[in-house]
């Protein structure tokens, strides 16, 4: 197997152009593919990085004549949400995730803050850090969280960041607790600033909060619907402003990344034509390649080579080159990925967390030896179809 | 010296070739009968297009006929498909090329090693003694690291004999060995085949030189996809109504 590889390698290096145009084909193609798919599996695919994710739901009022959803709610709808739903094991409220302006040690600072019910930490499943969470009992509604980057950005480290405080609206908020890196509900918020239990303004027709939930345990998605379509009824027999919508509960990775599905899905698009574009020039370069190997086959086959040796041979060069493809293509990959997440939109959620994870590596490399050899196979058979009679036939311009 | 005692290492009887164009089937090989005995040296010759190449493909399992018998070593082998033919062409025939045939990209070691390593099961110990004994067997030995570009034509067609000789074939099967190669050379080609002839193997060589038909203690004409005597063969070369030598027939 070595001598093997070792004849392959020397057969690419002895026809550098085609060895070299088709690693570099192989890695822009497969480079432009792994950023790509970096980014879906981060944003799409990866379940959230909470505990309990998938039982974590997003609360969202629909408008029946409308027929289209908020992922917010009511201030009213939200307290007997939380005290009539009991497939829900936790319910808060949230709102934010913009820039706001705070004071700290004297100096002012504009960065993304977000105010949330002393549920929240409890629905989202986090732990501080440094410090603790929120207390769900809490009634005043004082303290303050901080992402772990912002405590060791401003004091050093997580542990130094407890004790301290901001002032933030006028009053000063003691910073309780420090919540690990990768926790960005909203995206990208630094600071979390406790709200009461209940909404502010209780008007139903003033949808100013989001809403999450916990689902129960023992309580399945359908249960939960079903159990919050009879909560709308009663919602919509009771008041009038509620007479044409309804409560729903949608998965909160689902309410992040849904909207900008679609427009990943057209850029996976758009690679996998790349990806087309690639594969028809590599075929085409690997029957170049056949043309220029044709003695070389026809040698070996009238040696006695069978069609298995034939095809081995060409897959082992198909591996190498694939696999030389891979290497350029993650390299490549790593600075694509850093222009993609710089020039993407704000609002794609979770791209700060963007990197090439071994996903997209086992990808990467899978789809690169897919590549090379599904555009072996015709070389293949061409191969198979030598007449190896032609190793005489080469030898002389007789034609005895 | 040929094996009489033994059955006839190939046997061919009615043996026929027929290429098929659109329009015209061209008979390369019409009845040919042809035996060659174990340990026999036997010469192939005959002029431009009468099928001694076709001829020596199908010997050499790198064609099939069209019609007619063919047994090598005791089996029937006209027929077989591609892998069997694949198979017995590695295992029972050595071939020599006119213009060598050695693969560029290997070296000489490789080149002599790399129908040893179609058998399956020979241990890589066993395939370097061959290829040694093989390369020591041509004078080749101290070239094992090279490539084919840096050797002489001569050495070329030198390693290509060992080539063939390290599987230890029935027969070796040589398409004018000589042809690509300066006299001097040739000669010495030739004085190396008789070597291996005195050493036991059966050859079979086609050439259109009759110096170096001289070699073999047989020689077989063919003219017109036809084995012919000498005599008779001088007589058709003689008779100018056959100037295109293989029979072409109109199918429409």
């Amino acid at each position: 197997m070595i001598a093997s590889i070792r004849q392959a390698l020397r057969s690419l290096r002895r026809s550098p152009s085609f060895t070299v145009t088709v690693i570099a084909t192989l890695g822009i193609g497969i480079g432009l593919n792994a950023a790509i798919f970096a980014v879906v599996d981060c944003v799409l695919l990866r379940p959230l990085g909470y505990h309990d994710a998938d039982r974590i739901v997003s609360i969202q009022t629909h408008f029946i004549d409308e027929n289209r959803s908020i992922s917010r709610i009511g201030g009213n709808d939200f307290v007997d949400l939380a005290h009539q739903v009991k497939g829900l094991e936790a319910v808060a409220h949230y709102q934010g995730g913009w820039s706001d302006g705070i004071s700290l040690k004297g100096e002012a600072l504009y960065l993304p803050l977000a105010w949330a019910s002393p549920s929240f930490t409890k629905v989202m499943g986090v732990q501080a850090i440094a410090g603790r969470v929120f207390r769900p009992e809490d009634s005043d509604a004082n303290d303050v969280l901080v992402g772990a980057a912002f405590a060791r950005e401003h004091f050093g480290s997580a542990q130094a960041a407890l004790g301290q405080s901001i002032t933030y609206q006028g009053a000063v908020r003691p910073i309780v607790g420090v919540l690990p890196d990768g926790f960005s509900l909203p995206a990208k918020t630094e600071v979390w600033v406790e709200e009461k239990p209940d909404p502010e303004t209780r008007n139903r027709t003033a949808y100013n909060q989001r809403a999450i939930g916990k689902r129960r345990v023992d309580v399945s998605p359908g249960q939960l619907a079903a159990e919050l379509s009879s909560f709308s009824t009663q919602l919509q027999n009771a008041y009038p402003e509620d007479r044409l919508k309804t409560i729903e509960a949608v998965p909160l990775q689902e309410q992040i990344v849904g909207k900008i599905r679609p427009m990943l899905h057209l850029l996976m698009g758009a690679v996998a034509i790349i990806l087309l574009i690639v594969g028809a020039n590599v075929t085409h370069l690997q029957l170049v390649r056949a043309t220029q190997l044709l003695r070389s086959v026809t040698i070996r086959t009238a040696l006695g080579a069978s069609r298995g040796v034939l095809a081995g041979r060409a897959l082992l060069e198909a591996l190498l080159l694939s696999a030389a493809g891979c290497i350029v293509a993650l390299l490549l990959a790593v600075p694509a990925l850093k222009l993609l997440v710089r020039i993407a939109p704000d609002d794609i959620p979770r791209l700060t967390d963007v990197h090439l994870n071994l996903d997209a590596l086992l990808f990467s490399f899978a789809l690169s030896a897919l590549l090379m050899a599904v555009t072996a196979v015709l070389p293949i058979w061409r191969s198979w179809h030598i007449d190896p009679s032609l190793a005489l036939s080469q030898d002389t311009a007789r034609g005895g | 010296m040929p094996d009489l005692s033994q059955p006839n290492l190939i046997h061919i009887e009615q043996l026929t070739k027929i290429f098929y164009t659109d329009e015209l089937e061209t008979h390369a090989l019409s009845g040919v009968h042809l035996s060659i005995a174990r340990g026999e040296y036997v010469a192939m010759s005959g002029p431009s297009g009468c099928g001694k190449s076709t001829l020596l493909s199908i010997l050499g399992l790198l064609d099939t006929p069209t019609a007619g018998q063919y047994t090598l070593n005791g089996k029937e082998v006209a027929n077989l498909d591609f892998s069997d033919r694949s198979r017995i062409r590695n295992q029972e025939i050595g071939f020599i090329f006119q213009s060598f045939n050695l693969i560029g990209d290997l070296t000489v070691f490789e080149n002599v090693e790399l129908p040893l390593t179609y058998r399956a099961g020979m241990p890589a110990a066993e395939r370097k003694e061959r290829v040694l004994h093989a390369l020591e067997r041509v004078n080749m030995a101290h070239r094992t690291r090279h490539y084919p570009a840096q050797l002489s034509g001569g050495q070329q067609q030198r390693v290509a004999v060992a080539r063939a000789l390290a599987g230890s074939p029935s027969i070796l099967l040589a398409d004018e060995p000589t042809g690509n190669l300066d006299s001097k050379n040739g000669e010495a080609v030739m004085r190396l085949m008789q070597d291996l002839h005195a050493e036991g193997a059966t050859i079979c060589m086609v050439t259109h030189d009759p110096r170096f038909a001289a070699h073999a203690e047989r020689q077989i004409h063919l003219f017109d996809g036809k084995v012919v005597a000498e005599g008779e063969l001088l007589e058709l070369l003689a008779d100018p109504a056959h100037n295109a030598s293989t029979s072409t027939v109109g199918t429409e």
